[in-house]
């Protein structure tokens, strides 16, 4: 623990560059108030060229307070200052406060405050909204600023931002944790210093892709009707009813979503069937590209990196919630846009079945921790239950549908309809996982015992939800602890990580970039601090940090995620021969597309009642 | 304030800060070094244990396969608290009975469905509670591998182990690499008597002669 005796509430004024890929602008000044143990408080207001460190560091420690300081992060590491610490950003602290009350609406968790929004919820003067926009405007649209307009600059950062920020963490004191908030704050900050490293991108093969996207995804759509045998794109235009036919027709369950009661080929819901049955599996992966293919934009920087707003704490599990248009928002084959610089190389660490050993430890399950730590906690299953040795790869992926569909609140219907098996063999599945997992299976049923008496389920650093009494809510709150300690060990890696150059993560893996040379100590770091983070948070329960040699990508290759290289890199090389043929069509003249548009889902949903299916081969390979 | 903004620090001006405002520091502020110690233990999750360790329902069977339970040891010189002999009638297919002694005393001599059983409490690791039949070999004639085995099974169990049987042609026994101290039983606070209550409600115990299970007994029944 850490006693501070000075506080410093900063800002700073630079052009953010959004939307663009590139880093933020140098900062046109960085001001602060600081707050000292008599209540006095000193203004520093500062511009270029900026000293060679803060002037309120002073060698004491001091707490350092923003609103969304990753901002502030962009500007300190512009101007050569180290990332404070202790730091607590009064974004995050709102996100954690109020994260029930913003999933409290019908259209899913609202978007993050503003300084002005938060400010008004707590009933504190704030500036004028008007007054910012023009402020900021002034920061973004130059950078030769005038003498008077760095002044003009600096009172409104000190005097509205900084001050502003003063008044909020007033109103907010009470209610901060602040042994935990500085995780949170330091985690802000190295997300910025993450966004700031960018991702490399292989920009000649993108801007290929990109300029033949419309020609690529007709392609596509007519490739996909072939090979269904459907008209599921009739001139360009996703044909919902005709798919339901095709699926009717093959025997194929469709799902209803529970959101609306309806009938649904989304591909959220589509996704766990795709082991099962083929025609799903092309639907699936063509679906996602050619919507890709519609929306084929990523924000790129001129030095040909990506970077893009990680949106912390966006999901109500206290997930990062970034937009579609991201390199992680693509299908998985379109990953291997990543390439390293010459010199260079990436590596993907994952939290295998993260899900999983959260689930063991925080349910002191003494059988799924052992599978969870085997390696293979679907293959031990498989193993138990069938009475086997060497499950098939499709008995596996049957065993693992099952943990993990019981992890999130899947019953026996959903789970036939995915496997293609009847309800009661999927039921024997479920009854052979609530015996095997016996304490897991109380437990989670304690879990939502607890939810159900509208009491927020908090987390490992304090990240909470409570229910809201609305039915249907039980899928979440079966999954919550699970998502949420992930976040919250996310948060943790983040802050501890330090300068290991993390350059992007998902739910649950982080992708590292260094010198060729050097890729494997890092990793090896990295792992390190992953294994310490999980114990501390799990009580001494490590997860898995993998990293095997086959995900190091070195120059010239390119990055190839796990699930595409199991697929023997198909789907890559089937983009890479539609790119050429789309580059000879165009300089033949034959740059035509039968369909148009990316595809969209504009049918009503099919409300008839159809009959369910299922797949025998299936049921027989599947060995219940 | 800053008359120059190009200056390399502009001269900080110190006022008397929000007279009406109380002071803001000392804060003491945590680490994410400490993150070990500041974890919130996850226990709260169960918070509300009671609340679903009364099920509606308890089972009188064997426990459940791949399910390691365990049972708690008797004092010979005292009675006996969580176990205790029964006679069950078990129809084919159907719930058990339970059947009083002085039924079964006038019965047992016309119906092979009438059985001596030994009613033991168990908990699985998972906490839930049930009753456990086990079946008595003959005091003459052969013994029966299954009832012996799983006599067998109890004593292991009692011995402090989670166990769990396996079906091979006898009850084969596992003991679970978890000791009583990792994972402790969580028997809970109700009675032998109660979870016999709970187990067999009035309609599952036999206690005349007029009982309608002897005529589909004798002569068999429709439905």
């Amino acid at each position: 623990m850490i006693t501070c005796q000075r506080v410093v509430f900063i800002d700073s004024e630079f052009d953010a560059k959004k939307g663009q890929g590139e880093r933020p602008g140098l900062p046109v000044c960085i001001c602060a108030i600081e707050v000292l143990a008599d209540g006095r408080e000193i203004e520093h207001r500062l511009a270029a060229p900026y000293p060679t460190r803060p002037p309120w560091d002073r060698g004491d420690p001091y707490l350092t307070i923003g609103f969304a300081l990753g901002a502030e992060a962009g500007s300190m590491m512009h101007v050569g200052w180290p990332l404070p610490s202790p730091a607590i950003d009064l974004y995050a602290e709102y996100m954690v406060l109020h994260n029930t009350e913003m999933c409290r609406g019908d259209e899913g968790k609202q978007p993050g405050p503003s300084l002005i929004q938060a400010c008004r919820r707590y009933g504190v003067a704030s500036m004028d909204a008007a007054y910012k926009d023009e402020m900021r405007a002034l920061a973004y649209t130059k950078t030769n600023h005038t003498a008077a307009e760095i002044t003009a600059l600096q009172n409104y950062c000190l005097d509205d931002d900084c001050r502003s920020t003063l008044r909020l963490f007033r109103a907010m004191r009470p209610y901060i944790d602040f042994l935990r908030a500085p995780i949170r704050g330091a985690f802000m900050m190295q997300i910025e210093r993450m966004r700031w490293r960018g991702i490399p991108i292989d920009m000649t093969l993108f801007r290929r892709a990109r300029q033949h996207a419309p020609a690529i995804a007709a392609k596509m759509r007519g490739e996909m009707n072939r090979k269904l045998s459907a008209e599921i794109y009739f001139c360009g235009v996703f044909k919902r009813g005709t798919m339901f036919r095709l699926m009717q027709q093959r025997g194929i369950p469709i799902p209803v979503d529970p959101k609306t009661g309806k009938y649904s080929c989304a591909t959220r819901l589509l996704k766990p069937m795709i082991g099962t049955y083929s025609e799903i599996k092309t639907f699936y992966e063509y679906k996602r590209m050619i919507e890709a293919l519609g929306r084929f934009g990523l924000e790129i920087g001129s030095d040909n990196r990506h970077r893009f707003w990680l949106n912390p704490f966006g999901q109500k599990t206290g997930r990062n919630n970034p937009s579609t248009a991201t390199l992680w928002g693509l299908p998985h084959t379109m990953r291997s846009f990543m390439k390293p610089d010459p010199g260079m190389a990436i590596a993907q660490i994952d939290l295998g079945s993260a899900h999983i050993g959260i689930a063991a430890a925080l349910s002191g399950d003494p059988i799924l921790m052992a599978d969870y730590l085997s390696g293979d906690p679907y293959k031990q299953f498989a193993v138990a239950a069938l009475g086997i040795t060497n499950p098939t790869a499709l008995q596996r992926q049957v065993y693992k549908a099952c943990v993990l569909g019981r992890i999130f609140g899947m019953g026996a219907d959903t789970l036939a309809r995915n496997l293609g098996i009847t309800r009661d063999q999927a039921q024997r599945i479920l009854d052979q996982m609530s015996a095997r997992y016996s304490v897991l299976d109380a437990w989670l049923k304690r879990v939502l015992v607890k939810a159900a008496h509208i009491i927020p389920i908090t987390c490992t650093l304090g990240w909470s939800l409570s229910a809201s009494g609305r039915m249907g809510e039980e899928r979440t709150f079966l999954n919550f602890p699970m998502q949420g300690n992930e976040s919250e060990l996310l948060r943790l890696v983040f802050a501890r990580a330090g300068d290991l150059p993390i350059i992007g993560c998902a739910h649950d893996s982080f992708i590292l970039e260094d010198r060729a040379d050097q890729i494997k100590q890092t990793v090896w770091k990295m792992q390190q601090v992953i294994r310490a983070a999980s114990s501390d948070l799990l009580g001494g329960f490590k997860l898995r940090a993998d990293c095997d040699e086959e995900d190091i990508t070195y120059y010239p290759d390119r990055f190839i995620d796990k699930r595409e290289r199991e697929d023997g890199m198909q789907h890559w090389n089937w983009l890479m021969r539609l790119i050429e043929e789309a580059e000879n069509d165009e300089g033949r003249g034959r740059y035509g597309d039968h369909g148009r548009g990316g595809g969209s889902s504009d049918e009503e949903h099919d409300t008839r009642t159809i009959p369910e299916a299922n797949d025998e081969s299936t049921q027989a390979e599947i060995g219940v | 304030m800053a008359e120059n903004p190009n200056l390399e620090e502009t001269t900080p001006q110190t006022n008397s800060g929000n007279s009406g405002s109380p002071p803001i520091t000392p804060i003491n502020v945590g680490e994410p070094a400490d993150a070990a110690s500041l974890a919130i233990d996850q226990k709260h999750l169960e918070d509300f244990l009671q609340t679903d360790m009364k099920p509606g329902v308890v089972e009188c069977k064997r426990p459940a396969k791949a399910t390691f339970f365990t049972v708690r040891k008797e004092d010979p010189k005292e009675a006996w608290k969580d176990r205790a002999l029964y006679f069950m009638l078990e129809p084919e297919g159907r719930d058990p009975y339970l059947v009083p002694p002085a039924i079964a005393a006038k019965k047992k001599e016309d119906e092979d469905t009438i059985r001596a059983v030994l009613l033991v409490r168990y908990v699985t690791m998972a906490g839930e509670e049930g009753l456990w039949p086990l079946k008595l070999n003959p005091q003459e004639g052969k013994s029966n591998r299954w009832n012996t085995s799983a006599m067998n099974a109890l004593r292991v169990a009692e011995n402090g182990a989670w166990v769990r049987l396996i079906s091979k042609g006898e009850y084969r026994i596992q003991v679970s690499g978890k000791k009583m101290t990792e994972v402790p039983p969580r028997f809970s606070e109700r009675t032998f008597s109660e979870l016999v209550n709970a187990a067999f409600p009035p309609d599952r115990v036999i206690n005349s002669l007029d009982h309608p299970i002897w005529d589909e007994l004798a002569n068999g029944r429709t439905k």
